[in-house]
């Protein structure tokens, strides 16, 4: 395909014949035999034929382009003849040198430190703002929603509520089952040893209603639907659905977020009483398997350590989860700016943002319930 | 300029626009007759979606303002102008049909949202609009199942719900082949004819602001505001700025 003859010209001159065609298939070829050439050389001068050259494309012009920059930098000199024609302006001696084309594929570079927390902070103001405008607007959606009542149809309200709750079933039946059996299993080890068997049902019904109950919906619920309304809000964003219903004049807020926060807020503790029953048979069926105390002695204990009260704070707690939910992934949704990658920040977003805050208010309610645990007694 | 006022269905005062510290339309002002075809015309990135943005209240103006007959356009984020926004129709670049509805539910949308009509009603008013569009095949479809062009009048037949006093198309024919965009600009000329609504075409594309256009402006990337303004025929022929005819003799009109 390809032929490279070097030989002495003059004293101090050497002439190098490059002939055939250099093209994407045998370029890196060619590189590797001029690198060669130029390194084994003592040559300072250099003359680059180009003479038998019958086929030339872009990446030939680039490995002669580097080389005429690697001699350079070698402090040769290489003057080219017989340039082809149409590889003449891509060619010229003068271009090679100058045009500093090293350092384009390398990435932007990295602010330093200082600069990077000052960005930091920006983005930190900035997603305030947007969480408390946004805030601002969900609760004036819902003031006006709520005082021009007939003015605002949510003819998709049974749907979301569907998606956002019946369809959840099976996985909230299912997980809750295993956390309420887990954490029988992790009981019993330490409770055989006393013989205080019978403890298992106080300790399986109170941590899954006052605590897993309802971290662990909320936890599926943030992945399935705070990611799903990211996402969905997110894409309608891109293909200017938002803007469609703006210039419509159907505030976004109004339309989109509000059924969600509701739909997602109702059924948040509907699924947290599930998990709390699952939970507690779960833990029934390791209690009766492994810890030889029958249904009716685990039922009857947690009938006397259970109290409605306990039940309702975990179903507070979901309620208020539920709205976080929503709210976060319908905001991740509308920050959405660009293509279809941001959708996909956006819903990682959510769900990273949901966890956050659930566990933070989860932690404000243990305080909340610690210092007044008379709360929903009756 | 008060007689002016009472006849003009869009003016444009001083508008200046952008995003970020970065200005891209400066000092534009013009004025569109009730009836009008008129056409917003300039080469790729000298800002007439952003000038479009401004005018249907999506982008605040840094400067200037939008008024349709006597009332002032506010952006919609701020302070939206529903009077004013119920006499427009939008039809964007990518149709922006609702993608979790079918055809029929897009254009029930507004009618829904908007109005007490009884459902037999809404039912009525979709089929003609569809029907207007020759869409009534296809109402039962996703947006997902329809080509380019039927989701273009898909998205018109929405826009036309209400019955606008003013609409607006972002570039109609971006993906469209010449014969279907041939066809949008005439249904285009029908609605105008028929209902003497006013039209804004933003588009790049010379053929269809001949074929449309009663006035044009068109706007420079460089100077950032307009630089010719009149029918798009006199601009073609009669102008004797550079940049005019550069653009037009650029694209072989």
């Amino acid at each position: 395909m390809f032929q490279i003859k070097s030989k002495q010209k003059s004293f101090d001159e050497l002439l190098i014949e490059i002939e055939g065609s250099i093209s994407v298939e045998n370029a890196a070829f060619v590189n590797d035999e001029l690198t060669r050439i130029l390194e084994s050389q003592p040559l300072k001068n250099m003359e680059l034929d180009l003479v038998g050259i019958n086929y030339l494309d872009g990446s030939g012009i680039a490995v002669i382009r580097n080389f005429v920059r690697n001699s350079n930098m070698l402090r040769n000199t290489v003057t080219l003849s017989n340039v082809p024609a149409e590889a003449k302006r891509f060619l010229e001696t003068k271009q090679c040198q100058i045009n500093e084309s090293t350092s384009i594929l390398e990435g932007i570079d990295e602010p330093d430190f200082s600069e990077q927390v000052g960005q930091g902070l920006l983005v930190l103001k900035q997603s305030a703002y947007d969480i408390i405008t946004f805030l601002g607007a969900v609760i004036e959606a819902f003031v006006t929603g709520f005082r021009r009542s007939a003015s605002i149809k949510w003819d998709g309200f049974t749907r979301i509520f569907e998606k956002a709750g019946v369809d959840a079933v099976p996985i909230v039946v299912i997980l809750s089952l295993l956390m309420g059996a887990i954490l029988a299993f992790q009981a019993a080890i330490q409770l055989r040893k006393f013989g205080a068997n019978i403890f298992v049902a106080d300790l399986v019904s109170l941590s899954i209603c006052l605590e897993m109950g309802p971290l662990l919906t909320a936890l599926i619920m943030s992945g399935r639907s705070g990611a799903g309304y990211a996402a969905h809000i997110g894409s309608m964003q891109v293909s200017e659905e938002i803007d469609a219903l703006r210039v419509l004049g159907i505030d976004p807020v109004l339309y989109l977020v509000c059924p969600r926060i509701i739909a997602v807020a109702l059924a948040a503790p509907c699924l947290t009483l599930l998990a709390d029953v699952m939970g507690i048979i779960g833990g029934c069926l390791v209690a009766g398997f492994s810890l030889d105390v029958t249904p009716a002695t685990y039922f009857n204990q947690v009938k006397k350590v259970l109290e409605i009260s306990d039940v309702l704070k975990g179903l507070t707690k979901s309620f208020i989860f539920g709205i976080q939910i929503a709210g976060i992934g319908c905001l991740r949704g509308f920050q959405v700016r660009g293509g279809a990658e941001s959708v996909g920040a956006a819903t990682t977003s959510a769900v990273v943002t949901c966890i956050f805050v659930l566990t933070v208010t989860n932690a404000v309610f243990a305080v909340l319930f610690y210092y007044f645990p008379r709360i929903w007694s009756f | 300029m008060a007689e002016k006022q009472s006849v003009s269905a869009i003016s444009a005062r001083n508008i200046s626009a952008g995003y970020a510290e970065q200005i891209v339309i400066r000092d534009i002002s013009f004025e569109i007759p009730k009836g009008e075809v008129f056409a917003i015309m300039g080469r790729s990135g000298c800002g007439k979606t952003t000038l479009f943005k401004v005018m249907v209240g999506l982008l605040k103006p840094l400067k200037g303002e939008i008024y349709y007959g006597a009332s002032k356009m506010e952006p919609i984020s701020e302070n939206p102008q529903l009077g004013i926004l119920r006499k427009l129709g939008v039809l964007f670049q990518g149709g922006a049909l609702f993608s979790s509805m079918t055809i029929a539910d897009n254009v029930a949308l507004p009618l829904r949202q908007l109005t007490s009509l009884s459902k037999d009603v809404i039912k009525e008013l979709v089929y003609l609009k569809l029907d207007l569009v020759g869409l009534s095949d296809s109402a039962r479809k996703l947006p997902d199942e329809l080509s380019g062009g039927m989701k273009k009048r898909a998205a018109l037949a929405r826009a036309l719900a209400l019955d606008p006093e003013i609409l607006f198309f972002d570039e109609p024919s971006t993906g469209l082949d010449p014969l279907t965009s041939a066809e949008l600009d005439q249904t285009i000329l029908n609605i105008n004819s028929s209902i003497r609504t006013t039209i804004v075409v933003i588009t790049h594309e010379l053929r269809s602001a001949f074929a449309i256009a009663d006035r044009a402006i068109l706007l420079d990337p460089v100077d950032k505001t307009v630089i010719a303004q009149g029918p798009p025929q006199e601009l073609r022929d009669c102008s004797t700025d550079q940049r005019v005819r550069n653009f037009f003799q650029g694209h072989g009109g």
